[in-house]
């Protein structure tokens, strides 16, 4: 198992993508399921960064880890944020809607729901954990 | 890897090129082109060119919406060699219905 610490900054952003780029080669992922996992975990983390700690919280913590299981790869991330289940968050309801009338956010976490192969929340001893999971095949 | 966008102009197209990976730490570079495109005097077409675009998350997508909100609704968006990841990701946000894809950049 992989683990990192970092600050709860966009900016960590890089750090989180060559902890993904890791964990997706030394399980040889392939290039389309590294970027699904890539992209699920870019959203996630953007999402905590942005809502959990307000756009940004150089004291507040981000805490990823990851593994290799025979079928699969996990990532799981560890925020302190207020609780925030990601199951609760419905379909956006504008996709059918021509782009000029759109709000421009929204539809990261609806994008990492449907990269990912499964999402598992817990929050446990005041933590958010919100595990990513992509099969290897 | 990093990621760049670079704007250029050919009559009334309005030209730019996107490298690399478009994530949340380099959305603005992409907001910022399309506002000088779109700030540079009149265009019919804003052309994309995506062909060494490798990857996009929902903070490129933000670009776009910026990008037709700006334009308006009178002004063609050329999405030009999407891979197929990125143009699978447009196509599941509904973003298709208000751009073109084309294998070549307009002349």
């Amino acid at each position: 198992m992989k683990r990192l610490r970092l600050p709860a900054v966009l900016d960590s952003l890089d750090q989180v993508v060559a902890f993904v780029a890791d964990i997706a080669h030394s399980s040889g992922l392939s290039g389309t399921r590294h970027r699904r996992l890539r992209l699920a975990v870019e959203e996630f983390v953007t999402n905590i960064v942005t809502h959990g700690f307000n756009g940004g919280a150089v004291d507040g913590e981000l805490e990823l880890l990851g593994g290799v299981e025979p079928d699969c790869v996990w990532l799981m991330l560890v925020d302190r944020g207020p609780p925030f289940d990601p199951n609760t968050i419905s379909r956006p309801a504008d996709l059918d809607m021509p782009l000029v009338q759109r709000r421009p956010g929204g539809l990261g976490l609806f994008l990492a729901r449907n990269a990912a192969d499964q999402i598992v929340y817990e929050h446990s001893g005041g933590c958010n954990c919100t595990t990513i999971v992509i099969n290897r095949r | 890897m990093g990621f760049s966008a670079t704007l250029s102009r050919n009559g009334r197209i309005a030209l730019i090129t996107l490298e690399g990976e478009l994530d949340a730490l380099h959305a603005d570079d992409f907001r910022n082109r399309v506002e000088q495109a779109a700030n540079g005097g009149q265009i019919d077409q804003l052309v994309l060119d995506m062909t060494d675009l490798t990857y996009m998350s929902s903070a490129g997508m933000r670009g776009l919406v910026f990008a037709r909100q700006k334009m308006g609704e009178d002004i063609r968006i050329v999405l030009v060699r999407a891979s197929d990841s990125v143009e699978q990701t447009i196509r599941l946000v509904g973003f298709h219905q208000s751009v073109v894809f084309s294998d070549e950049v307009p002349g």
